[in-house]
């Protein structure tokens, strides 16, 4: 019997679930699985049951009625426990929306395989194990056939929560972010800086949000830049300058409170060099409106986030190494790697008239600064048909016949078109400190991205991040030091099919991987699983609070501690917890059960 | 009769004195007005000790009426309503902790829980009293402390099978059975009356929480204009301010003096006003038992599932009129919805009546075609009695039931209990070992497994016989016909099912369903 009904459950998984079969595994000793009372064979795991020993189908449809009560037909269900099926099945005969189920543990599901006909489940959608950032991108499919994140109700089996609590909770609050973000029901206030590199990253940010679906306001600081040059241009007297800058700041910092609750936003997104002061940190926390700062720069080059990292309440970062360490070392709660991105809609092939073409075309070219590293790199690349955009290039030596428009900024749409109309466009990261390649170079510039979102042929000095995000020789071309470059130009600039074909294939993966829209949804998905926490510890009946009520309760103290895991807890919680203790009722157990008989007594009445 | 169960004296916290004891009654206005008998039982009882008393805050001032009570203590249910409401668990259990603090400083000698609520067990348990008389929660359910609290728990649902008195049975629970028709309210210093000199003062409470219990505005009219016809009376009105209609429809229907206070008055007034009357007419209602209890001649009304015997004003002499239809009362949670019997009640005898009381005549019990009016009495016991042998026949079975020892295996005392408790151990013994060895006895192995999700239940509860009294009131349904073969059935089938109930609770507290899952 048990042999055709794990042949039977093998085909049933090859149907519907057939990556599951390499997850069957064999049972560890502590796994019981016998008959019950009612002759339904039921589970236990290390002495812990995880369905009634008297009757687990009776169980099942009664706790399938309790969580569907609120439940609409439509919506999707994600059931947390499989346990042996018996909710599983429950819920398949009362609901008639889909069905997803989570298992923590292999374990469970090979021993329902091996035990239970799952077959009548049908389409049921099954993820076993993996992280919980992985369980969520493995719902993705079924929750889109369900109409999105908002249309689906997670169930919890209380007996797998009880083994899993910490794994449930993170699904739980990853769920409740998706929910939230997905449904684009936001209010995202974008503060701009007002000038350089990542001014324009905040358009991008603000965009993609808005494409996102969120209510997007955007501060652009930029109007305020003719001021900035004019206090330069005020006083020779350092300190007036330094006046004068302080309260331009203060005026762009206290606008963003003004806008921020004119506007009632969720969310106050902000990048490097955006303004800011303390009070205004203060205030919006005071209001509860949560601030999130996207560092787009180097950590150990520009030291200025020091003074800012805990006063933000989600902080963003382009590089990893040791910077992660040192914001935990600094207090700062949540912090993410959030690597650069393109927008496509910007960063996009174009179709050139011979005019651009001539204007921004060559062989060889390089968009940005004059950093010591370029300047000495590029020297060598005076054979070719180079031209050099951007700024900073004063006192350019050689590289003057190569410097377009005597180094005056380039904007976005120049830039584009350049990449564009160049055949190799190279892109050397800057740095101050080498002559060539730094070997230590981890995060990828704008361009590294732009370039290839445009469709343009792009030969990159190698960065530690690299890897992660590009397959070198197949997405993107690499070099690795100076002598090496010339000779790859000339390799390159001979072979239009090998350019071809990266320079597709780096745009392909830009669209897949790399876009500000995957960026954006990736930030928000972290800040508001987290905010789902927050909003969870705010909730008076979050233990935390419940504990700290009970501060001279000795009773109170000893229940709650009986809690393994944290979160927010509701009195049937309390009373399964009073229900599985033993002995004499003490007090705090009483007044729990008081509560619960006087909110059932109230209920037949219609009072709650 | 047989001896009553006695006052629990419990000497564990010494000799000191005063010792203190608590009454719990979370019930409504009337139901704390009937309080009064209890307190004064204890007070009678305990010379020496202090009675408290625990009620729903609203009924605070109204708890003020109560001779001899000590201190009155509220429970803010509204509160912890409105913190449940808003799921705030904090809240909610704060409000329980402040009433429970107070209580457990004063050190609780006794405890007596009138309310049979499982939050009121909760309550009853919190206080950590030395004794516990009526329902008090622990680990395996709400337990009914004391005989005749399990008593009242099984006859809630079946209260024509009672034959006492809602205040001689919390009487009993209290161990102060028999020392009832002591009910008195404190009288709150009366208003001055609008009467005039010679002026009779007739006070109505036309309202009822119900339609059913409702008699006819234009029935009280009819008595009090025939009333007005043959004496010089004034009549006064009350009632909730949801009543108001009552009262126009019945001063346009009255042609003398009435004196309207419906929706006007607090406990306080209430009590100023009505205990002034010189007679009063109403349904049964809290403001009926407030005027019995502030020695006010009353006429009450039993209509809709209003049952005398269960609720007659506690004062002798009080006059109660009720249909005699086939149906009357109505059955519980069932009342019908045409009220044909509320024509019954003739208003001309109602009138009579009136009159007789407001000269000092005596009335007397009659029954005529469609109505009975009858006079409470009380009996040589002290129990309230509205005459008749049936229900004095049932108060003497259920005293011999609940006293003679026979069914209670934890009083254990009268010799006959002992033996049958040898019996039954030497018989769950021969269970145990047929559930071991695979008995053939199948009657009793299925009636085992039937029972066993009970068992669960019951493992480690020490409340056998609530089980029983839950068991035996299914037992009543299969009631004969005759009344007396159905009270002889009916000890019969209590002591029955406490047997039963008293082995399976016994194997499940030897563990035995584990083995018997494995026989299986």
């Amino acid at each position: 019997m048990s042999e055709q009904i794990r042949a039977g459950n093998h085909r049933w998984l090859k149907s519907f679930n057939p990556d599951l079969q390499s997850v069957l595994c064999d049972l560890e000793p502590d796994v019981s699985i016998a008959p019950s009372r009612s002759g339904a064979l039921t589970l236990s795991i290390a002495g812990q049951q995880i369905h009634s020993s008297y009757d687990p189908v009776r169980e099942a449809e009664q706790f399938a009625i309790k969580s569907l009560d609120n439940v609409p037909a439509q919506n999707g269900v994600i059931l947390f426990g499989l346990g042996l099926g018996y909710i599983a099945e429950a819920i398949r005969k009362k609901h008639p929306g889909k069905l997803a189920v989570v298992e923590a543990d292999p374990t469970v599901f090979s021993a329902a395989v091996g035990s239970r006909d799952l077959s009548t489940l049908g389409d049921v959608k099954l993820v076993v194990g993996g992280s919980a950032v992985e369980v969520v991108g493995m719902l993705e499919s079924f929750v889109s056939t369900t109409g999105g994140w908002d249309k689906v109700t997670l169930v919890a089996h209380p007996a797998s929560v009880k083994r899993f609590p910490d794994y449930y909770r993170e699904i739980e609050a990853l769920l409740q972010a998706r929910s939230k973000v997905d449904v684009g029901r936001l209010g995202i206030l974008v503060a701009t800086p007002m000038y350089g590199g990542s001014l324009p990253i905040a358009h991008y940010c603000a965009d993609a949000f808005r494409r996102l679906g969120h209510r997007v306001d955007v501060l652009d600081n930029s109007i305020y830049d003719p001021a900035r040059q004019q206090i330069d241009a005020i006083s020779r007297d350092r300190r007036h300058r330094g006046t004068l800058g302080e309260i331009l700041t203060t005026l762009m910092a206290e606008s963003i409170t003004a806008k921020a609750l004119d506007r009632a936003v969720d969310l106050v997104w902000l990048v490097a060099q955006s303004p800011m002061t303390p009070r205004v940190a203060d205030e919006l926390k005071k209001h509860g409106i949560p601030t999130a700062f996207w560092f787009v720069e180097e950590w150990q080059l520009l030291t200025y986030w020091k003074e800012w990292a805990t006063r933000f309440d989600y902080f963003f970062t382009v590089q990893r190494s040791g910077f992660h360490a040192e914001l935990a070392r600094m207090g700062v709660k949540h912090h993410a790697w959030l690597p650069l991105a393109a927008d496509p809609d910007l960063h996009r092939p174009l179709s050139l008239t011979p005019a651009e073409r001539a204007e921004f075309g060559s062989d060889v070219s390089h968009v940005g600064a004059g950093y010591r590293n370029r300047r000495h790199v590029f020297s060598s690349l005076a054979g070719f048909d180079f031209k050099l955009w951007g700024s900073d290039w004063e006192n350019p030596g050689l590289l003057g016949k190569s410097l377009q428009r005597n180094g005056t900024r380039i904007s976005t749409e120049e830039s584009v078109k350049i990449f564009n109309a160049t055949t190799v466009n190279v892109n050397l990261h800057s740095s101050q400190f080498h002559d060539g390649v730094n070997p230590e170079g981890d995060y990828l510039n704008p361009r590294t991205f732009e370039i290839a979102s445009t469709g343009g042929f792009q030969l990159v000095d190698a960065r530690k991040d690299l890897p992660g995000h590009f397959e070198a020789g197949e997405e993107i071309a690499l070099f690795h030091d100076a002598r090496e470059l010339p000779l790859l130009i000339s390799h390159y600039l001979n072979r239009p099919d090998e350019r071809k074909h990266i320079a597709e294939k780096g745009r392909e993966r830009v669209l897949k991987d790399h876009t500000y829209d995957l960026r954006m949804q990736q930030a928000l998905e972290f800040i508001y699983s987290r905010e789902a926490r927050k909003a969870s510890l705010r909730h008076p009946n979050h233990i935390e609070n419940l504990r700290k009520m009970a501060s001279d309760d000795p009773e109170l103290t000893e229940l709650l501690s009986r809690f393994e895991a944290e979160g927010v807890l509701t009195l049937d919680d309390v009373i399964e917890k009073i229900r599985q203790n033993s002995g004499e009722l003490n007090d705090a157990e009483l007044i729990f059960l008081l509560m619960h008989e006087f909110r059932r007594w109230a209920g037949e009445k219609d009072l709650v | 009769m047989g001896g009553r169960e006695g006052p629990g004296v419990n000497e564990s916290r010494g000799a000191d004195r005063p010792r203190k004891r608590l009454i719990i009654q979370l019930a409504r206005f009337g139901d704390v007005l009937q309080t009064a008998p209890v307190v004064a039982g204890l007070r009678r009882a305990f010379p020496d000790d202090e009675v408290y008393i625990l009620v729903d805050a609203p009924m605070g001032e109204t708890a003020k009426m109560l001779p001899g009570v000590t201190a009155i203590h509220t429970f803010d249910r509204s509160g912890l309503l409105d913190a449940l409401r808003q799921n705030r668990l904090d809240r909610a259990y704060q409000i329980v902790r402040d009433t429970v603090n107070p209580l457990n400083m004063l050190a609780f000698e006794e405890v007596v829980n009138l309310t049979h609520t499982p939050e009121s067990a909760c309550l009853t348990a919190l206080t950590r009293a030395v004794t516990v008389r009526g329902l008090v929660a622990t680990r395996h359910g709400m337990v009914s402390s004391g005989h005749w609290s399990r008593f009242f728990r099984a006859v809630l649902a079946r209260r024509e099978w009672s034959g006492y008195h809602l205040i001689d049975l919390h009487l009993l629970l209290a161990g102060v059975g028999g020392q009832g028709k002591d009910y008195r309210l404190n009288p709150i210093g009366f208003s001055h009356s609008e009467r005039r000199d010679g002026q009779c003062l007739v006070g109505i409470n036309l309202g009822a929480n119900l339609p059913h219990r409702r008699w006819p505005v234009t029935a009280f009219a009819a008595v009090a204009n025939q009333l007005a016809t043959q004496s010089n009376c004034l009549v006064r009105l009350v009632g909730t301010s949801g009543e108001a209609h009552l009262a126009e429809e019945f001063t346009h229907l009255y042609r003398g003096e009435v004196d309207d206070l419906t929706g006007k008055t607090s406990p306080t007034r209430l009590a100023r006003t009505v205990g002034e009357c010189d007679l009063f007419l109403s349904g049964d209602s809290g403001t009926l038992h407030l005027a019995a209890g502030l020695g006010v001649q009353t006429i009450g009304i039993y209509l809709g599932m209003a049952r005398p015997e269960d609720t007659a004003p506690y004062r002798e002499g009080s006059v109660i009129f009720e249909p005699t239809t086939t149906c009357h009362p109505c059955p519980e949670n069932h009342p019908c919805n045409h009220f044909a019997c509320h024509a019954d009640v003739p208003v001309q005898e109602v009138a009579r009546a009136a009159l007789k009381l407001l000269r000092g005549d005596r009335v007397l019990d009659s029954e005529q075609s469609g109505y009975r009016c009858r006079v409470v009495g009380f009996d040589e016991t002290g129990d309230l009695d509205l005459g008749g042998e049936h229900g004095r026949l049932l108060r003497s079975v259920w005293a011999d039931i609940m006293e003679n020892g026979k069914w209670n295996m934890e009083q254990g005392s009268p010799d006959e209990g002992q033996d049958s408790k040898k019996n039954m151990i030497d018989e769950l013994q021969e269970i145990e070992q047929g559930i071991i060895t695979g008995s053939k006895d199948k009657a009793l192995m299925s009636s085992v497994q039937e029972k066993l999700g009970e068992v669960e239940l019951l493992a480690g509860n020490t409340d056998g016989v609530g089980l029983a009294a839950t068991l035996f009131q299914l037992e009543l349904e299969q009631r004969p016909a005759d009344p007396l073969e159905g009270i002889r059935q009916l000890r019969e089938a209590y002591l029955r099912f406490e047997m039963r109930v008293k082995k399976l609770q016994l194997i499940a507290g030897r563990r035995i369903p584990i083995a018997f899952a494995r026989a299986v």
